[in-house]
C-alpha cells in the first residue's frame, strides 16, 4: 500500500495548488487564560471546588504521614481489602507502613486481570490544574496505565506545588515532556471519575473506569 | 438496521417513521435544546470565547493549507517512536489494514471506542467476515449496537433509546433481570464490557487530533472506554482522516478548551489522552484514511468543512436535526456539518438532496467552535444540486415543473388544475393506495384544510371590497 501514501499525497498536493503555494503566516500558539498570579491556598480552594464539581474529591495534605492517615480512613470507611499502587517517592513515602495487609505494589508482571481485581489505586500524578480538577499522569507501560482506569476507587498522589492556574499555565511543561523524543505510551489528563450522560442524558459515574477519585495534593 | 455506505444520502428517504414518534423526537429535541443552552451560557460567560474560535480556525486553515507536509511530519514521528503507519485511499483499503493486522496478531476479539472513520469503513460488517468480534464500548454506541440501530448524534449516540427501552434490551439479549435504573443499567454494562476488555486482542479508537511535530495522537472522551481499548489489548489501531492533523502539541490546548465546552459543556473531557506511540509490549497501527476527502479539499468553497473537530455543537443548535434526528441524513454525519461534508466526500448525484435539509438560520456558523461557514457551504451546495446531475434534478422533479410550467399558461388550465388539487386533497384519505411520496407525507401530517368558500380568486371579490381603506387605481 506504498503506492496508497504516494497516492494521497499527490492528490492534496494536487488539490491545494501544487508544490508553490501562496504563503501563510504560521499559526503562533494561542494565548488561553492570561496569567494567574494567585497563591497556593487559592488556587487548591479553586481546585477542590472544581474536583467537588465533577464528583472528584480533593485532600490537601501536610505530610506524607497526614496523607496516608486518610487514606487508611478511606481504606476502612470503603472496605478495600486489596490495594495496588504504583511504585515512585512520593508514593512510596505515603504507602509505606500503611498497616493493610493486601496492599501490593503493581509492576510489569501483572496481567490486566490482576489489576482488574483491584478494589482501589494509589498512583502518582505529575501536575494538577486548578481551573478544571485535573489530575495529568504520566504513563509509559501497560500496567501502569491501567492501573488509572481498572480498579473501581482510585487516588492520586502528588505535590502541592504542581497546581497550575489552569491547562495554559501548565502546558509548557507538557509540551516539553511531549516533545522528549524517548517519551512512550500515554499523558492522561484527568478531570473526575469515569462518567457518561448517554442514558437519557442521565450524569452517572463509574461506567467503565473508576466510580471514586481523590486527589490528594502534599504540601 | 441495514447499512450500506450511501444509503438514504438523499435526506429523509427512508427514515421518515422517526418523525411519527412523539416520544424519540420529543426526547431528542430537550436533550438538544439543553446541550445548546448549556453551551451558550458557557460560551458568553469566557470573554476569550470568540479569540479562541479565531484563533482555533486560523491553526485548522493552516493546518489544511500545508496538510501534505504536516502528514508527512507525523508520520515520520510517531514512526519514530515505534508505531507502524499505514495508508489507505478508501474504505476499501483501510479495512483490508485493519484485516491484516487482524490476522498477523491472530485476533479474534476487537474492542472499539469511538470512530467515526471506522463508521465509515462498516468495519465491524468487515471483521465479521473473518470471524472476528467486535464490540463498540462507548456505553451509547454498545447500546445502539446491540439494539441493531445506528447512532443518532455523533456525541450521543443512543439518545432516542429510553431507559425502558434498554432495560427490555438488556433483559431480551444480555438475560438480565429488568430494570430501568441508571445506575443499574450502567452497571450491567460495566460487567459485560468489562470481560471484552480484558479477552480482547485488539482495540481500536480514533483520534481527536493528529500532532504532527511531536508524532502523537490525541483522544477525548469521558467513560474510560476509550482508554482501556488503547491500554488493555496487545494491539491498539488508530483510525485517522487525514484532516486531523495540527501542526503542534503547543495548539493543543485551545482545541481542548473549545470542544469539551461546545460537546457536552464541560471545561475538559474526564480523560485526554495523548498518546505517544506504543508502551513496551504493545504495538500501535496508525491508518490514515482518505476516503473522499481529498475531493473536499479539492474544492475551495468546501475545504474548510475539514476543519470540523466533531463538537456536535451545530447539531444541538439546527432545529432541523432536532425535529429529525441523525437517521434521517442516512450517512455517519447528521445535522448540517452532515448536510455539508456527507455530499461533499461522496457526491452530489449520491447525496443532493442533504443541502436542502437546512432552514439556513445561521445557528450552527453561530456556535461552530472552529468557524465553519456551514450556511454558505449549504447554498453552494444546493446550486451545484440544480446544475448538476443529483437527485433533486430527478426525472420526477423534471417532470412535475414541466407540468407546473405548461398549467401556468393558460386560465383553463390552472383553473382545471386547483379543481383538481381540491378534489385530491378531499378524496386523498379514502384512496386504498397512495402514492409513495404522499404516503411517507401522511404518516406523520395531515394536509391542511381547505379554505371554506372556494377557490381564492371567487373570494377575491368580495375580500377586496372588505379592504379598508379601499384600493385606489394607479394612474
Amino acid at each position: 500500500m506504498t503506492n496508497a501514501r504516494e497516492r494521497i499525497l499527490s492528490r492534496i498536493e494536487q488539490a491545494l495548488g501544487g508544490k508553490v503555494r501562496e504563503p501563510m503566516e504560521p499559526p503562533g500558539i494561542p494565548e488561553i487564560w492570561p496569567p494567574d498570579p494567585s497563591p497556593p491556598e487559592a488556587l487548591f480552594a479553586r481546585f477542590e471546588r472544581e474536583l467537588a464539581a465533577v464528583h472528584g474529591e480533593a485532600v490537601r495534605a501536610s505530610s506524607p504521614d497526614h496523607a496516608r492517615a486518610r487514606l487508611r480512613s478511606l481504606a476502612d470507611q470503603f472496605r478495600w481489602h486489596r490495594i495496588g499502587y504504583r511504585a515512585e517517592e512520593l508514593v512510596n513515602k505515603v504507602v509505606d507502613g500503611l498497616g493493610i495487609g493486601q496492599l501490593r505494589r503493581v509492576d510489569e508482571n501483572w496481567t490486566p486481570e490482576q489489576v482488574a481485581e483491584l478494589d482501589a489505586a494509589v498512583v502518582p500524578g505529575e501536575l494538577f490544574l486548578a481551573d478544571t480538577g485535573s489530575a495529568l499522569v504520566l504513563c509509559r507501560h501497560r500496567w501502569e496505565r491501567l492501573l488509572y482506569y481498572l480498579p473501581p476507587s482510585c487516588v492520586i498522589v502528588g505535590h502541592l506545588d504542581r497546581l497550575y492556574a489552569h491547562l495554559a499555565a501548565a502546558w509548557s511543561a507538557v509540551a516539553a515532556w511531549s516533545q522528549d523524543r524517548s517519551t512512550r505510551g500515554e499523558f492522561v489528563i484527568i478531570t473526575g471519575p469515569s462518567r457518561t450522560s448517554d442514558i437519557e442524558k442521565v450524569l452517572t459515574l463509574g461506567v467503565h473506569g473508576p466510580k471514586q477519585l481523590w486527589v490528594f495534593l502534599i504540601d | 438496521m441495514k447499512h450500506s455506505p450511501i444509503e438514504g444520502a438523499e435526506f429523509l428517504a427512508k427514515e421518515t417513521k422517526w418523525l411519527a414518534e412523539p416520544r424519540g423526537s420529543k426526547a431528542l429535541e430537550l436533550a438538544t435544546k439543553r446541550s445548546a443552552k448549556t453551551r451558550d451560557q458557557i460560551a458568553a460567560s469566557i470573554a476569550q470565547w470568540e479569540s479562541w474560535r479565531e484563533q482555533a480556525a486560523r491553526i485548522k486553515a493552516y493546518a489544511i493549507s500545508r496538510l501534505d507536509h504536516l502528514l508527512r511530519q507525523f508520520e515520520e514521528n510517531i514512526t519514530a517512536r515505534g508505531a507502524t503507519v499505514l495508508w489507505a485511499e478508501n474504505s476499501r483499503q483501510a479495512n483490508e489494514h485493519v484485516l491484516g493486522i487482524a490476522r498477523k496478531h491472530g485476533v479474534r476479539l476487537v474492542v472499539k471506542s469511538k470512530s467515526m472513520v471506522s463508521e465509515e469503513m462498516e468495519l465491524n460488517r468487515c471483521l465479521e467476515t473473518i470471524g472476528v468480534a467486535a464490540v463498540e464500548t462507548d456505553l451509547g454506541e454498545f447500546l445502539v449496537q446491540l439494539a441493531g440501530q445506528r447512532p443518532t448524534h455523533i456525541v450521543t449516540p443512543a439518545l432516542h433509546l429510553s431507559a425502558e427501552d434498554i432495560g427490555k434490551m438488556f433483559a431480551e439479549k444480555l438475560g438480565e433481570p429488568f430494570t430501568r435504573q441508571h445506575e443499574q443499567l450502567t452497571a450491567i454494562a460495566r460487567r459485560h464490557l468489562r470481560r471484552r476488555f480484558l479477552e480482547a486482542g485488539m482495540g481500536i479508537s480514533g483520534a481527536n487530533f493528529a500532532i504532527a511535530d511531536v508524532g502523537a495522537v490525541c483522544v477525548v472522551e469521558n467513560e474510560g472506554n476509550a482508554g482501556l481499548s488503547m491500554a488493555t489489548p496487545p494491539v491498539h489501531v488508530v483510525l485517522m482522516g487525514i484532516e486531523k492533523v495540527i501542526p503542534s502539541i503547543l495548539h493543543l490546548p485551545v482545541f481542548l478548551q473549545l470542544l469539551a465546552r461546545s460537546g457536552t459543556g464541560q471545561k475538559l473531557t474526564t480523560y485526554t489522552h495523548i498518546i505517544h506511540g506504543p508502551s513496551p509490549g504493545q504495538a500501535m497501527y496508525v491508518i490514515i484514511v482518505d476516503n473522499g476527502r481529498t475531493r473536499v479539499l479539492a474544492d475551495p468553497k468546501l475545504r474548510s468543512a475539514l476543519s470540523c473537530i466533531r463538537c456536535g455543537a451545530c447539531l444541538n443548535a439546527c432545529p432541523v436535526y432536532r425535529r429529525v434526528g441523525g437517521w434521517a441524513y442516512g450517512w455517519i454525519y447528521p445535522g448540517p456539518i452532515g448536510a455539508v461534508i456527507t455530499p461533499a466526500m461522496v457526491g452530489i448525484r449520491k447525496a443532493g438532496k442533504l443541502p436542502f435539509a437546512s432552514s439556513l438560520c445561521g445557528a450552527c456558523h453561530e456556535v461552530c467552535p472552529v468557524k465553519i461557514d456551514i450556511p454558505h457551504k449549504l447554498v453552494y451546495l444546493r446550486n451545484l444540486a440544480v446544475t448538476r446531475s443529483s437527485p433533486v434534478r430527478s426525472w420526477l422533479e423534471k417532470a412535475v415543473w414541466k407540468a407546473w410550467a405548461f398549467t401556468m399558461r393558460g386560465a383553463w388550465r390552472y383553473k382545471l388544475a386547483m379543481a383538481l388539487a381540491r378534489l385530491g386533497m378531499r378524496t386523498v384519505y379514502l384512496l386504498p393506495w397512495k402514492p409513495k411520496l404522499l404516503r411517507a407525507w401522511l404518516r406523520a401530517r395531515n394536509l391542511p384544510p381547505l379554505p371554506a368558500g372556494g377557490p381564492f380568486r371567487k373570494r377575491w371579490p368580495k375580500l377586496a371590497g372588505e379592504a379598508k381603506p379601499p384600493l385606489e387605481k394607479s394612474t
